[in-house]
């Protein structure tokens, strides 16, 4: 599809069932299993009563209590199993706790073959050489025996390119969380994919999403900014605003708006407040008034710290920054994020780790203040301009805007996959580890914001008495996870 | 050691499915920096397309970056596809976090070993900088 073709509309019930016929379910065998979709929400209705991860935000809320969200996937079912029954009541995540569970890299890469020779391989290994849980290739069955066998919510992330066919399985097996995303996954994880087409398959399983909702089995999708990792917060906002509307065009009614973290307290802080208030407004100016929204924080997706004292700063500060804005759920990484795919005894300790600093943080919420304020304004300065700018150029369609932004360069970060990004914008962080832009490339960056950005960086450069130069930007690749050496 | 004159070419990138890309990123200006030519693939990069680009660059050097934990199984293979392409002496670097489970990362002799009967010189793990990177290589190459 070209850019010219892609627009910001609702599948009607004919595209929906010719692309899931035709394209989806023959991705693999296993699809065969879910072919009757009516058969499936009852399924999932009656799995996922008493677990629902729709619900769950919303009685959070209702209840003023925070939840947390580890994140597990091992190759084999009984690890899973093991696992996640391990956390929830060793570690205390059940009652007001919820899952993220990934599948492998094969499989969000729809190489279902060696996602198949991993299973064999993990089987004759004894441990697990998968990243995550392959999903397609065990099938619906035994996504439910999963289910049946665990109490907190379940939400799959299937995150890469097209995760129609998992999120097919995941949801037809009770655990109702997806994904409404677009640009996201292109910067995160693709490499080649024209963005029209990945907003084609994410309008898809939106669409899935909404089914699912209109027929009783309410679904919250993940609309999440993780991108490359460093990112400034502007572009993270733009990301998650911009998808807002093409959930909530497919029928989407409830997202869980999840942050990427730079670790940046005030900065992250005001990221998430005016994320919410923009998704809101600009969803309510398209004639999506009633969508809810609910936020949580994502670990920081650079280099984690091998030792354990510093990987508990790590979890505890990307604990502390959602708990003191106010979310709905802090997601959780693990002691083990530098050597591998994280353990339960690792994902038991962080959740131990976070639920004591949800008490003792005794309900407080960063007060709003002058810093706080200053960097919202910021943000949402530089959002509404790309924002407007997009749907100018595109006649209020945010499907095309978002095409004509990235081919035109006004939408880019640094450090992803994606040939389509221009890759032209450079961040640094500041003497406060705030990140701002070295070089805004072809970014419409405000002129005042991008001149707080510059005075924000010459700050830095008096602090450490040197000048700005590429070296600043390469140290603060490895800012969090270089150990002091012990000495002799 | 190679038999081969030094051109003080390599080829770099991420294994498999695997879409991080900042290890091999800073590896290229390091290498770039250091006067070598550099073929920098990007993420998910397949095997073959591996060995096209160090034929190309005559490489003296395959470095491949791994992160996302399924490295042990994306790197099987590749020196026995090295050798059927005329690549027999080319050296082969793995970095980054190259065993899913945590049982083998923490055990760095047993990745040292596995590493070394998929036939590559060498494993790093994602603690070494790129200077470390270079150092080494230069010094399996018998250069400055």
């Amino acid at each position: 599809m070209d850019t010219k073709q892609v627009r910001n509309v609702r599948l009607s019930d004919d595209q929906f069932f010719k692309i899931r016929k035709e394209e989806v379910l023959p991705q693999w065998e296993t699809g065969k299993q879910i072919e009757d979709l009516d058969e499936c929400i009852a399924a999932a209705k009656e799995l996922s009563e008493g677990k629902s991860y729709a619900r769950k935000f919303v009685e959070a809320r209702e209840r003023g209590i925070q939840l947390l969200t580890p994140q597990f996937g091992r190759a084999l079912t009984e690890y899973m199993i093991e696992g996640l029954n391990y956390v929830e009541q060793e570690g205390g995540l059940a009652p007001d706790g919820m899952w993220i569970i990934f599948s492998d890299s094969y499989t969000r890469k729809l190489d279902f073959v060696r996602a198949g020779e991993g299973i064999e391989r993990s089987r004759k290994e004894g441990m697990s050489m998968l990243n995550g849980w392959p999903i397609v290739n065990y099938g619906v069955e035994e996504a439910r025996k999963i289910r049946r066998a665990t109490q907190c919510p379940m939400s799959l992330n299937s995150t890469d390119e097209d995760g129609r066919l998992s999120s097919e399985i995941a949801l037809a097996a009770g655990w109702n969380g997806a994904n409404t995303r677009s640009i996201q996954e292109c910067i995160s994880h693709c490499k080649e994919i024209p963005l029209a087409d990945e907003i084609r398959i994410n309008q898809y399983e939106s669409r899935l999403a909404a089914i699912y909702t209109e027929h009783g089995v309410p679904i919250c999708t993940h609309n999440c900014c993780n991108c490359t990792g460093y990112d400034t917060p502007s572009y993270r906002s733009f990301v998650v605003v911009s998808q807002s509307l093409l959930g909530a065009e497919q029928g989407i009614k409830q997202m869980f708006l999840e942050f990427g973290l730079n670790m940046s307290l005030v900065q992250d802080i005001a990221l998430i407040r005016v994320t919410e208030r923009l998704c809101r407004e600009y969803c309510a100016r398209f004639g999506y008034g009633d969508v809810d929204f609910f936020t949580g924080g994502y670990p920081y997706l650079g280099a984690w710290p091998p030792r354990l004292e510093e990987a508990h700063a790590m979890i505890a500060w990307n604990a502390v920054i959602p708990i003191l804005a106010g979310c709905t759920t802090a997601i959780l990484k693990s002691e083990d994020e530098a050597f591998g795919t994280p353990t339960k005894e690792g994902f038991a300790s962080s959740v131990r780790l976070a639920r004591h600093l949800q008490k003792v943080a005794w309900g407080q919420r960063l007060p709003d203040c002058e810093e706080l304020r200053t960097e919202e304004a910021m943000i949402e300065m530089e959002v509404r301009a790309l924002m407007e700018k997009c749907l100018d150029a595109a006649d209020g369609d945010m499907a095309r805007g978002l095409c004509l932004g990235v081919e035109a360069g006004w939408i880019d970060t640094m450090f992803s996959p994606w040939k389509h990004n221009k890759g032209q914008v450079v961040v640094m962080r500041d003497a406060q580890g705030a990140v701002r832009y070295w070089e805004p490339g072809d970014v419409p960056v405000p002129k005042d914001v991008l001149a707080f950005h510059q005075k924000k960086l010459e700050g830095r450069a008096k602090k450490e008495g040197r000048p700005l130069d590429f070296k600043m930007v390469i140290e603060d690749l490895q800012f969090a996870s270089i150990v002091p050496k012990a000495k002799s | 050691m190679p038999t081969r004159e030094v051109n003080k070419a390599v080829v770099i990138g991420t294994i498999g499915a695997d879409a991080h890309m900042i290890g091999g990123w800073v590896l290229e200006k390091a290498f770039k920096a250091a006067g070598f030519t550099v073929a920098f693939l990007g993420a998910v990069v397949p095997q073959q397309e591996f060995i096209n680009a160090a034929i190309e660059i005559d490489a003296d050097a395959i470095l491949v970056s791994s992160m996302y934990g399924m490295g042990i199984l994306d790197c099987e293979g590749l020196r026995q596809k090295c050798i059927e392409s005329g690549l027999e002496d080319i050296i082969l670097y793995a970095g980054g976090t190259v065993a899913a489970p945590v049982e083998i990362e923490k055990n760095w002799p047993e990745v040292e070993r596995r590493f070394k009967v998929l036939g590559f010189d060498r494993v790093f793990p994602n603690t070494c900088t790129a200077d470390e990177a270079v150092a080494t290589l230069k010094a399996d190459l018998g250069i400055d």
